[in-house]
């Protein structure tokens, strides 16, 4: 747990935007992986398995949440940690920054974008594994997620015009 | 030379580049077709008027009603160009695109700092209270053993602690004492207990005379005693004399009749004995006659 709790997390975190409600939910999908661990064939890869057990879990959540007022939102300083303690203040600090830039932009991509970056760019799925767990042809899963690129690209230019100069 | 062919050196023929011989049969072409001449002149005329420049976005609705919006498709190959996938041609018409379009270059430049920076977001680290709460969640039946366990074995340290701190008290001994005569008044000197009368039964017995006590009851058991015991002894000594008398009457007939075959051997082995040692006397006395006589 303690080796995947942080991608576990971190899904959480890019579907609810908001630290507590991640928090919950990570807890939440963490005891289904526990309960349906049985259900788990060796000779799959785990993290496939575990992130479309995640991913269920969050549109689960996300659909409870419509049914409910939204809750407060954190601000993502508060919210976010940074996984290690990088070598230096200035690293830690640039690298906040950006964390902080990326997700700023990213809240403003529609939720599937959203979706398909975390699955392919954040989190490293193959276009096959995308295809398998959102039920979508590859030549989709390609395409999509090349548009949400050039989106997301655009929207942190937009944002900090110096990125990537 | 026909009309292909002049049309094909026209630019030649009107800059003085033909060779001798090509020029006169394009001018015996040109004597004799209308509308070679007709283009001819047209070529002519112009060279001699000024260019004029071409209206600014030209190219590019050219480009939009040939091949669509440049951006757009150059939007449509960026990030397999970012990612190296993309075929050198269309790779290479990229980059013209790119040198001319800042903000598609710009758009390059982000996506390809995002395929580095995006994988980083993968991880976020929950506090430290995560892994707590989800193993309560997980583990209950064996949380609530464990809590137990680990309640029971600090009230029993605490125990223990306390008894060592009673005990390192001075007055312990005298408390103790106190406490224990408490006990034993509670438990012997109320009416009410079970043990009321114990102390009383137990004084009673000690000023008593244990041996007269000891006889009256060896006196009570005794008849009874001999009337269980004494048939069983004789019964038992009865049996144990038959049976020695067995065996006593086995042994003499096994040991008389070994003995008989002893005497005849000791008796058969003492006349052999007897007969060898007077053959020998005999056969030793010819023998020493016989010596002397060969002597003489």
């Amino acid at each position: 747990m303690r080796r995947y709790q942080s991608r576990v997390y971190s899904v959480a975190w890019h579907y609810m935007r908001n630290a507590e409600e991640a928090r919950d939910l990570a807890q939440e999908i963490f005891v289904r992986i526990y309960e349906r661990l049985e259900t788990f064939r060796g000779e799959q890869a785990f993290l496939p398995w575990m992130l479309r057990l995640a991913r269920n879990a969050c549109i689960d959540a996300l659909r409870r949440r419509k049914a409910r007022p939204p809750a407060t939102d954190v601000a993502i300083d508060d919210a976010v940690q940074l996984p290690s303690p990088t070598p230096t203040p200035e690293q830690t600090s640039a690298a906040r920054s950006t964390r902080e830039l990326l997700y700023r932009a990213m809240e403003r991509l529609s939720e599937s974008d959203r979706e398909i970056l975390m699955l392919k760019e954040i989190q490293g799925l193959k276009v096959e594994e995308i295809s398998s767990l959102l039920k979508v042809p590859t030549g989709t899963v390609k395409s999509r997620c090349n548009r949400a690129r050039i989106e997301l690209a655009a929207c942190v230019r937009r944002l900090d015009p110096s990125y990537g100069t | 030379m026909n009309c292909r062919d002049l049309i094909a050196r026209l630019d030649d023929l009107n800059a003085s580049r033909l060779r001798p011989s090509e020029r006169l049969e394009a001018e015996k072409h040109l004597a004799a077709c209308g509308e070679c001449r007709d283009l001819q002149a047209l070529i002519a005329a112009g060279r001699d008027e000024r260019e004029i420049e071409a209206p600014p976005g030209l190219l590019d609705d050219v480009m939009a009603r040939t091949s669509g919006d440049t951006c757009r498709s150059a939007h449509r190959l960026l990030c397999d160009h970012v990612d190296g996938a993309l075929d050198p041609v269309d790779d290479e018409l990229l980059r013209l695109h790119l040198n001319d379009c800042a903000g598609c270059a710009g758009t390059a430049l982000a996506l390809a700092r995002l395929t580095a920076d995006l994988p980083a977001l993968a991880v976020l680290q929950p506090d430290d209270r995560f892994v707590i709460e989800v193993l309560a969640r997980t583990t209950r039946r064996e949380r609530f053993a464990i809590g137990w366990a680990a309640r029971l074995v600090a009230a029993g340290q605490r125990l223990a602690s306390g008894w060592q701190s009673l005990m390192q008290r001075p007055r312990f001994a005298f408390e103790g004492a106190y406490l224990g005569v408490i006990f034993l008044v509670l438990l012997f000197g109320i009416p009410t207990s079970p043990l009321a009368g114990v102390p009383q039964q137990a004084l009673g017995l000690v000023r008593g005379n244990p041996v007269a006590g000891l006889r009256e009851v060896g006196e009570e058991v005794a008849p009874t005693i001999r009337i269980t015991v004494r048939p069983r002894w004789k019964e038992k000594g009865a049996e144990l004399a038959g049976a020695a008398r067995d065996l006593a009457s086995d042994v003499a007939r096994r040991s008389s009749g070994r003995l008989d075959e002893w005497k005849s051997d000791l008796g058969t082995l003492w006349d052999r004995l007897t007969s060898e040692e007077t053959s020998s006397e005999t056969n030793g006395t010819a023998d020493g006659a016989d010596r002397r006589e060969g002597e003489e």
